[in-house]
């Protein structure tokens, strides 16, 4: 609970300045709504320890940066493929495992939401253990590169949720 | 300074231009849903993208709203574009030209799925 209300503090900066109000009433308004949020929406599977947060931070960080590229590579290679008059590909669907024996539901949906955003990808469907179906344009190329980027994906988003890799591994 | 802010918003909405325009083209010349989704989700991303960091430059009292949207949209499209895309796989509407399945293949083992 006390997370809770901590948590609801950034929220309510965000709030305030979205708004463009900077008032104490705007906070007040945002930070009830935060802790209500909070407090609904609290997940088990993304654990805030104060020691690892700045690792999380970072973390975070550094996977926008590289969303923000695989969105930008995405985007050009479609683009290239969709202007060429030939119009090359060479479409199919793929499974892909998630590497998560855990099942975590948060890092499937992080997972699927990534592969989305990545080069002529996207999540049709999962199954009941730990696969994803990805339809890809070039089966080829996403063949060889869809597992090495979900390993470094699962790396990233493990860090953010403040899970230690080997830990949920020998765990499941 | 007034003139930097215009010069970089009129690339930015140029830029986010070019990236819907393509994924309109795609959206018609590619033969299924799913490649059309590859080329309207996508590609219209980076179009919206551009687009609101263009208005962003000519109307700074907005930025941040702006800005939210931006992040919220990169949030949310893949979302669709998967809900979209799992629809029509449930509605039988088989990938053209697919060179490989591996969905049709699990669905065998597993009709429960």
């Amino acid at each position: 609970m006390l997370t809770s209300f901590l948590m609801a503090i950034p929220l309510a900066v965000t709030w305030m300045l979205v708004i463009g109000d900077v008032s104490l009433d705007s906070l007040l308004v945002g930070w009830v709504i935060g802790v209500a949020l909070a407090v609904l929406l609290r997940s088990e599977s993304a654990v805030i320890h104060w020691r690892k947060f700045p690792g999380q931070v970072l973390a975070l960080a550094i996977y926008t940066l590289t969303l923000f590229r695989d969105i930008w590579l995405s985007s050009v290679d479609v683009a290239k493929r969709v202007l060429n008059p030939a119009l090359p590909m060479n479409p199919g669907i793929l499974r892909v495992s998630t590497q998560d024996k855990t099942k975590s539901d948060v890092i499937a949906a992080f997972s699927a939401h990534g592969i989305t955003i990545t080069p002529g990808e996207l999540v049709v469907d999962f199954d009941d253990s730990d696969g994803m179906y990805v339809h890809c344009l070039d089966i080829g190329a996403s063949a060889q590169s869809a597992p090495g980027a979900q390993t470094r994906r699962l790396g990233y988003l493990r860090r953010i949720l403040g899970q230690s890799a080997p830990e949920t591994e020998s765990g499941a | 300074m007034v003139l930097m802010s215009e010069i970089f918003g009129i690339a930015a909405v140029a830029f986010g231009l070019f990236f819907s325009v393509v994924g309109i083209l795609g959206l018609v010349r590619m033969p299924d849903v799913y490649t059309r989704l590859h080329a309207s989700g996508k590609v219209s991303t980076l179009g919206l993208f551009g687009l609101l960091v263009g208005t962003a430059f000519f109307l700074p009292d907005t930025a941040l709203k702006l800005i939210a949207l931006a992040i919220f949209a990169i949030l949310t499209l893949p979302v669709s574009t998967h809900a979209i895309a799992k629809a029509a796989y449930g509605h039988g509407i088989t990938p053209a030209r697919a060179s490989r399945d591996d969905l049709a293949e699990g669905r065998d083992m597993s009709p429960s799925a």
